[in-house]
């Protein structure tokens, strides 16, 4: 019997010693560390190769890029946008057209967690926390427009869909009668091909950012000054 | 003389033999061999068995309508005999005469060549539909036991149930293509109550007639047979385990998606009769009030469902670490989804509550009612149907901008009805947050022993009612006409209310739950996502099986929708922060047990209506022993075209984003909004279930039939807001076409 109780208690004191030898191993400490919550990346990409095919994996690789513009027709990768019914004096109505629209923008990673904050009334409230991280900034890439442009409607046309490019334009020259004599002539080649417009914008580079963002929601009651 | 004598003497010897061997004890160990020969045991072979016709007569249609199993064919597996057992013994136990019945079926396989709506009377507008073909097959035998005692039914007396129908095969086929549920287990282990009764029909239950006792349902774990990786020992795939695949090669099918249950769950209970009473009645959610609890409203044109048709529920609770029934035996609820095949993931989650931590704002007061699942009333019928109503809440009415909350639609053709198979679901619910969810790999490949972290998701649906009408339809696809499967839907579920059942408050979310532990050691409860969602889905048109995938086109497609953008701590959690960081308001302070009914978690809600038409094809993953998430995942390609505006004040299809102020004067609402969608947008979804990882790659066409020669159809929209109530537009924007991406990676921790 006593031998009995003393090997239970030795077999007791190798588990107690066995348990203490045990070390973190990367599994537990990612236990400690983590509170819920998930890490995202995002890409979006409009009218770029990686946008048209799926089968794209990355935006780029060891093959090349493929942040780079790809639509069917020039005519059909267009926003366009009309404020306040605005209208021609024949009640035409006027586009602001943004011709061959695209970008894209990837983020490695950000966190999106819960915290509770203590608001303006002393009183905790959950927040949305979203962190970002100097080391994976937002990534943009060729984000802009070729062409911005205002179209008005016709009869047979909307105005987003007007197709007009700079080919060539009437030069003249004066003859020896000091006459002016019209001919066409290709437009220099940096605009010969390009969407009719007036400015471009093109975007491109990396946007660095570190720290949180904390989004939580605000009633505004209607009392004393606020404006709802 | 002597002859007698002697005669006589033998007599007597002989009863004198049988009285002593009368008195003779029986030991244990003759016991068991007796036993064999009570009762009666029925051993039945057969080769093959045939059936011309099997159907089912719904009388409440004078009888003419009748759901049938044409062309039946049941035959053993590899060339060899069905054997079936049937053991049936009766005896006594401390209740009083207990039954035992012990069956069991060898691997078959039973195919349906056709499964037939038909309608004989001479006012039918069809007389036979082809619905579509059914096939199940087993490779173990099927096994059913059953122990009770005293008597067969009994609403007091506990009866045993163990029900084995492990690793079969179940499919459904349509022009030689089948969605088939692959390795379909329905495995469990029960104790509870069978009985009859006048008004709920046949039932079985595991909790007694006064409630107070309650038994455990074990859906034990299945070895898995199929496509096991060496370095698995005992994998295994769920109880019930929904494994869809498809394809017309049933060797090598593709890899749709995977879901399943695990582990004990209680106050389980299963009924069916025939009464179609409650086939009108909606529970509801009157929002004008202050009491939020369902009331029951009830719609018209029902009428076709009298004496016939199917009326049943299923109803359970699942189970959490805590619970005093599990004991030592019985482990924990868990439910599964994700994709399938080799080579895949899927996500395991526990940890199962309901919406409510708390019952109130006392600290100690904790909820430890369980998550549950309840289908609600299920009603089957076959019926020649000329209109439908279907109850709507106030919510959904006003996005649909309807003049009641009884909607009305129509069967074609409308004059005389059309022929269905009318499923009808009233008020499922389905109240269960898992507050742990955790990767888990098909047992194809490795098992993944690294811990996902913290984190659950939770999915709950509250009130969902749908009438689903079935019929054949013939339609064409890639100008090949083929038969598929009519379909008319409508759904709807209720964002928030307090259920008439069991008087908790009750939602239909989608929200992501981090169940770490907090400053007070238990479950932080952090939630976001999409909570409180009104919705109405009514959807007309054909199911078809195509190579490609599982085709869906809807003609006529409405869906409705209204949700709240919420960040918050479930109702009833303490919020995470104490007295010395926060002051006396976080001194275990617990969250209002109302806070789904409140706006203080609020980001902004949404609200849109989606009304044309579109289709829709599910791509199932590529199945291959090389498979990775990379090759092998669900896809979903489609496309949809608005509706054409009927006039000016036509607000059409659109999306708001709304805010909405608590004032002491009431509520107000503003909001932005696109109205008047107009278009045809294609897309085309991937999902990517990862070793750690979800992806989402999601790519729309705004003008998806729009190529170098044709404009196709612009998207456009109207931009407005509503800063008071009144719609004021304040733009008209166009989006010519093009293509948009975005890929999105959720990598929980």
């Amino acid at each position: 019997m006593l031998n009995k109780i003393s090997i239970s208690v030795v077999l007791l004191m190798c588990c107690a010693t066995h348990a203490e030898l045990v070390g973190l191993d990367n599994g537990a400490l990612l236990d400690v560390t983590g509170q819920g919550g998930a890490d995202l990346s995002w890409t979006l990409s409009l009218n770029h190769r990686y946008a048209n095919d799926l089968s794209i994996k990355n935006i780029s690789d060891q093959q090349g890029v493929y942040y780079t513009y790809d639509c069917v027709s020039d005519v059909q990768c267009r926003f366009a946008f009309s404020p306040n019914n605005h209208a021609d004096a024949a009640g035409n109505q006027r586009w602001l057209v943004f011709k061959q629209i695209q970008g894209t923008i990837q983020v490695d990673k950000f966190s999106l967690a819960g915290s509770t904050i203590i608001n303006k009334d002393m009183m905790p409230q959950t927040a949305m926390k979203l962190s970002f991280f100097d080391d994976k900034p937002l990534k943009i890439r060729n984000l802009g427009f070729t062409n911005l442009s205002v179209e008005t409607d016709d009869a047979a046309t909307k105005g987003y869909l007007k197709d007009e490019k700079y080919n060539q334009y009437n030069a003249y020259t004066l003859n020896a009668q000091g006459t002016k004599v019209y001919s066409s002539v290709d437009v220099p080649t940096f605009d010969k091909g390009g969407e009719k417009g007036f400015m471009g914008l093109n975007v491109h580079g990396n946007l660095h950012m570190s720290g949180d963002l904390k989004i939580f929601s605000y009633n505004c009651a209607g009392t004393g000054t606020s404006r709802c | 003389m002597k002859k007698i004598i002697k005669l006589n003497l033998l007599t007597a010897c002989i009863l004198m033999a049988q009285q002593s061997f009368a008195l003779q004890q029986l030991t244990d160990q003759s016991l068991s061999v007796v036993t064999g020969q009570d009762g009666i045991s029925i051993t039945h072979e057969v080769s093959k068995i045939n059936i011309d016709q099997a159907n089912w007569v719904d009388y409440s249609d004078t009888g003419s309508m009748k759901l049938g199993m044409h062309n039946v064919e049941v035959k053993g597996v590899n060339n060899s005999t069905i054997k079936s057992t049937l053991d049936f013994d009766v005896g006594t136990t401390d209740r009083g005469t207990g039954v035992k019945i012990q069956a069991s079926i060898s691997p078959f396989q039973a195919t349906v060549e056709k499964l037939m709506l038909l309608c004989d009377a001479a006012t039918c507008t069809t007389a036979e539909q082809n619905l579509g073909s059914l096939s199940l097959s087993t490779t173990s035998p099927l096994k059913f036991y059953l122990e009770t005692t005293h008597g067969l039914f009994n609403r007091d007396d506990k009866a045993h149930l163990d029900f084995q129908l492990q690793n079969a095969s179940i499919g459904y086929g349509l022009n030689g293509k089948n969605l088939t549920l692959k390795d379909f287990n329905f495995n469990f282990s029960a104790d509870g109550y069978m009985y009859v009764d006048p008004n709920e029909g046949i039932v079985m239950t595991t909790k007694s007639r006064d409630g107070n006792t309650d038994h455990i349902v074990n859906l034990a774990r299945v070895a898995d047979s199929s496509d096991v990786d060496s370095s698995r020992v005992n994998a295994k795939n769920p109880g019930v385990n929904i494994d869809l695949r498809y394809g017309a090669d049933p060797d090598n099918q593709k890899n749709v998606i995977r879901m399943g249950a695990s582990g004990a769950v209680t106050n389980a209970k299963i009924f069916l009769n025939a009464n179609q009473a409650g086939l009108k009645d909606f529970n509801t959610v009157n929002r004008s009030g202050t009491d939020l609890t369902e009331t029951i409203k009830s719609a018209s044109g029902y009428g076709f469902a009298g004496a016939g048709g199917l009326h049943f529920g299923v109803s359970a609770e699942f189970t959490r670490e805590g619970n005093p029934l599990l004991g030592q035996n019985f482990a924990p609820t868990t439910l599964e989804i994700g994709h399938t095949g080799h080579g895949s993931y899927a996500i395991e989650f526990s940890n199962l509550s309901p919406l409510i931590i708390r019952n109130s704002t006392n600290a100690t007061n904790l909820n430890t009612r369980n998550a549950y699942i309840d289908f609600g009333d299920i009603y089957i019928n076959t019926a020649q149907v000329k209109s439908l109503n279907f109850i709507i809440n106030e919510n959904v009415k006003k996005i649909l901008g309807a003049a009641t909350n009884e909607l009305t639609y129509y069967m074609v053709p409308v004059d005389k009805g059309q022929n269905v198979a009318l499923i009808a679901i009233r008020s499922m619910d389905f109240q269960a947050i898992a507050r742990k969810a955790r990767f888990i790999s098909d047992n194809s490949i490795a098992e993944i022993t690294s811990p996902s972290g913290e984190w659950g998701l939770g999915i709950p649906i509250f009130n969902l009612n749908a009438n689903l009408a079935l019929f054949s339809k013939n339609y064409s696809y890639n100008g090949v006409t083929s038969a598929g499967l009519g379909y008319n839907l409508a759904m709807s579920t209720e964002g928030y209310g307090i259920d008439k059942k069991t008087g908790a408050p009750s939602t239909t979310s989608i929200i992501v739950v981090d169940g770490a532990k907090g400053v007070y050691n238990e479950e932080v409860n952090y939630y976001a996502g999409l909570r409180n969602i009104d919705s109405y889905l009514k959807s007309d048109g054909v199911i078809g099986f195509e190579d490609e995938g599982i085709y869906i086109r809807a003609d006529n497609l409405l869906f409705a929708a209204k949700a709240e953008i919420a960040i918050g701590q479930l109702p009833g959690s303490l919020y995470n922060c104490t007295a010395a960081t926060g002051g006396a308001n976080c001194d275990n302070k617990v969250v209002p047990i109302d806070n789904f009914a409140k706006k203080d978690d609020v980001l902004s809600s949404i609200a849109f209506k989606l009304d044309g038409q579109g289709e829709l094809l599910i791509v199932p993953g590529l199945n291959g022993p090389n498979a990775t998430p990379d090759s092998n995942y669900l896809s979903l390609k489609g496309n949809f075209k608005f509706k054409d505006i009927t006039g000016p004040t036509d607000r059409g299809s659109f999306l708001s984003i709304i805010n909405e102020d608590v004032k002491t004067t009431g509520t107000t609402e503003s909001s932005i909004n696109l109205n008047k969608l107009q278009g045809h947008i294609g897309f085309e979804s991937r999902i990517q279930m990862k070793q750690d990882t979800v992806v989402l790659d999601n790519q729309v066409k705004f003008n998806h039939l729009a190529n170098a020669n044709s404009q196709g159809k612009v998207f456009t929209a109207e931009m407005a807001m509503s800063p008071a109530g009144n719609m004021q537009k304040i733009a008209d924007l166009a989006i010519t076409g093009g293509a948009m991406r975005s890929t999105l990676g959720i990598t929980p921790r």
